[in-house]
């Protein structure tokens, strides 16, 4: 798994390709800490290039709007180009009520 | 087929992957690969394959995070079965302490973010993507989940 970050204007985009399994989730988990810590409470993460995302990914993404919708006032974090096989797990466990996904970074940057 | 009737042939499955490796987590992408290898032995469609893998990921990391408390890693099984044409099994086994799946509180998968908390995904997701699925604890023969499959059409 990769994990790149980009500063835009009112907002980060984290690109994550390959895979979000159990070994790796952390690493995400870490970045996204890392950024809210540091002040970045928009962010982006663009899963084009991600085939597969678990429990423990999901749970990364979780936690990390969880903090920043605490914030004042509130941030959000945003799904771009998720693959329908892992929009499938996020509906499963009702994120697609959590989330706002869009189909390219245009929009989820524009989202802000 | 339920449950009762499927455990009652075990002599019948047929063992396709067995590996046996220390629950650390770097490990868990090794077991995907090898039930990855089983599954396309068996023709197992894409979207079947990737809630297999769902399962198999957070199956294996239960095991490294909750069996063994001591500093050094127990060991941990996962074996892949046919069954029929129909069933694709899977057994994680470990020999580590056991837990109580009906204590893991259940998601409110339809609640607000306010009111959702952090536990409990990963056992959710397994139930809802296997069709069947089987705690079993035994202090001397070790802890085991099975996971069933029944298998869809290939893609």
């Amino acid at each position: 798994m990769e994990i790149k970050t980009e500063a835009m204007k009112r907002c980060e985009v984290v690109t994550v390709s390959g895979r979000i399994d159990s070994a790796t989730a952390p690493e995400l988990e870490k970045v996204l800490l890392g950024l809210i810590q540091s002040g970045q409470k928009n962010i982006v993460v663009n899963l084009r290039d991600t085939e597969f995302i678990s429990s423990a990914g999901l749970k990364a993404l979780l936690s990390a709007l969880m903090k920043v919708r605490k914030m004042m006032p509130p941030g959000d974090v945003v799904i771009s180009a998720i693959r329908p096989e892992l929009r499938e797990s996020f509906d499963l466990v009702g994120f697609d009520r959590l989330f706002s996904f869009h189909e390219d970074n245009v929009h989820a940057v524009g989202s802000f | 087929m339920d449950e009762q009737h499927l455990l009652s042939v075990q002599d019948a499955w047929h063992l396709v992957e067995q590996m046996n490796v220390k629950a650390v987590l770097p490990n868990v992408p090794l077991v995907i690969a090898c039930v990855t290898r089983a599954a396309e032995v068996l023709g197992i469609c894409d979207h079947d394959l990737y809630q297999i893998q769902l399962a198999v990921d957070e199956a294996c990391a239960n095991v490294v995070d909750h069996a063994y408390l001591g500093p050094e890693p127990g060991e941990m099984e996962v074996s892949c079965y046919r069954y029929d044409q129909d069933y694709f099994i899977i057994r994680v086994r470990d020999w580590g302490q056991g837990f109580d799946p009906a204590k893991v509180a259940q998601p409110l998968v339809d609640a607000p973010l306010e009111e959702r908390s952090l536990g409990g995904l990963g056992l959710f997701l397994v139930q809802a993507v296997m069709d069947r699925v089987r705690f079993s604890f035994d202090p001397d023969r070790g802890n085991e989940l099975l996971m069933v499959k029944r298998l869809g059409i290939a893609d």
